[in-house]
């Protein structure tokens, strides 16, 4: 039992080392080696915890292997543009213009209803609107909208917008966010002085967020003894 | 890039282990060979001598398993552990076919296990 105990713990430490190892790359949408990568990993992660008598090195050394030609594998794609295509591929351009492209189509062996599924889950109900849709080389879909059916911005309605930069949580589970408070040139001492204001420790609050504006939405934490229903305040 | 240089390391120590492992397990199939070998010659010979000859093999074994099972699977490790261990009963009991029947299982056990290792496909 000692040895699955090890074992298990070595192996998710080091699948969690090689996962960092590989970056967020590998937590997104997988490009064909990533995901090569992955399957391999998950595989080999389990041969030495399901079997004791195979040595623990049956599992760490491809994993670590698989982790070095994929760090590999990702530079030289950085590197060099033929080399990414090559393992990845090119993306296809399947509609120009409201015009759906039906060789691309059959050569990615794509269906058109596959196609529809994946432009609805962008909002897009029309083929017609399409100016520009291709599947990348991770399988999804991008479309790029025709400009008259393109959603009204403020910008199209010569509107200024009051604040400049994006709504950012300023607390987090009582833990103030110094980074987000700095992109929104404000200090911990502003942020304490206007918690104190409003008669709140930092501690009770769940999440409090704002942007260069000296308006803050706070939102207490529901178990706290002080609070009565959790609501903002 | 810091990476790369984890890249490097990483490979720097699979690259270290395997030239380690290659030489542990050739060192271990050339000494199991010449044990069981002179265990051979020595059984119709001198039975005495045979079996010390044997449990001698059997210590050399044990003190090299763990780091043996790093590399190679513990149930091979255990059935040459077991033919070690009928060696040296049949030696003592002077039982002369059993224990050169068990000698030449002991000799393609660890062929079997040393090729498994080395082989590279």
């Amino acid at each position: 039992m000692r040895i699955l105990i090890c074992r298990t713990l070595l192996i998710y430490l080091s699948v969690l080392v090689a996962m960092r190892l590989m970056g967020k790359r590998q937590l997104g949408e997988l490009q064909p080696a990533e995901l090569v990568s992955t399957i391999l990993i998950s595989n080999l992660a389990s041969i030495s915890i399901e079997s004791a008598d195979v040595p623990i090195t049956a599992s760490l050394v491809p994993l670590f292997l698989i982790t070095v030609i994929e760090i590999l594998d990702s530079i030289l794609s950085v590197k060099y543009p033929w080399y990414a295509h090559l393992i990845s591929g090119r993306p296809k351009a399947v509609i120009r213009d409201g015009t759906i492209d039906q060789g691309v189509l059959k050569e990615l062996r794509l269906s058109v209803s596959d196609l529809l599924e994946a432009l609805r889950a962008k909002d897009i109900f029309d083929i017609e609107d399409v100016a520009y849709a291709v599947v990348e080389t991770n399988g999804s879909v991008s479309a790029a909208k025709k400009a008259e059916r393109e959603t009204v911005v403020l910008e199209d309605l010569a509107l200024h917008p009051d604040s400049k930069k994006a709504t950012v949580p300023f607390i987090l589970d009582g833990q103030i966010l110094l980074e987000n408070l700095s992109y929104c040139d404000k200090t911990e001492v502003w942020l304490r002085r206007a918690a104190s204001d409003r008669g709140i420790s930092i501690q009770d609050i769940l999440v409090a967020f704002g942007n260069e504006k000296e308006k803050i939405v706070w939102i207490r934490k529901e178990n706290h003894p002080n609070t009565s229903d959790g609501s903002p305040v | 890039m810091k990476r790369i240089y984890a890249c490097f390391t990483i490979l720097a120590v699979i690259f270290g282990l395997a030239v380690w492992g290659g030489f542990a397990v050739r060192s271990f199939k050339t000494t199991m060979e010449d044990s069981l070998c002179g265990i051979a010659q020595e059984i119709p010979e001198d039975a005495p001598k045979a079996v010390a000859l044997a449990e001698d093999c059997l210590q050399a074994f044990r003190g090299k398993e763990h780091i043996l099972s790093i590399f190679i699977r513990r149930d091979y490790l255990a059935n040459l552990d077991v033919s070690l261990c009928a060696i040296q009963a049949y030696a003592a009991q002077g039982d002369e076919k059993e224990a050169m029947a068990e000698i030449a299982r002991a000799n393609s056990q660890v062929y079997a296990m040393c090729h498994l290792f080395l082989r590279m496909l």
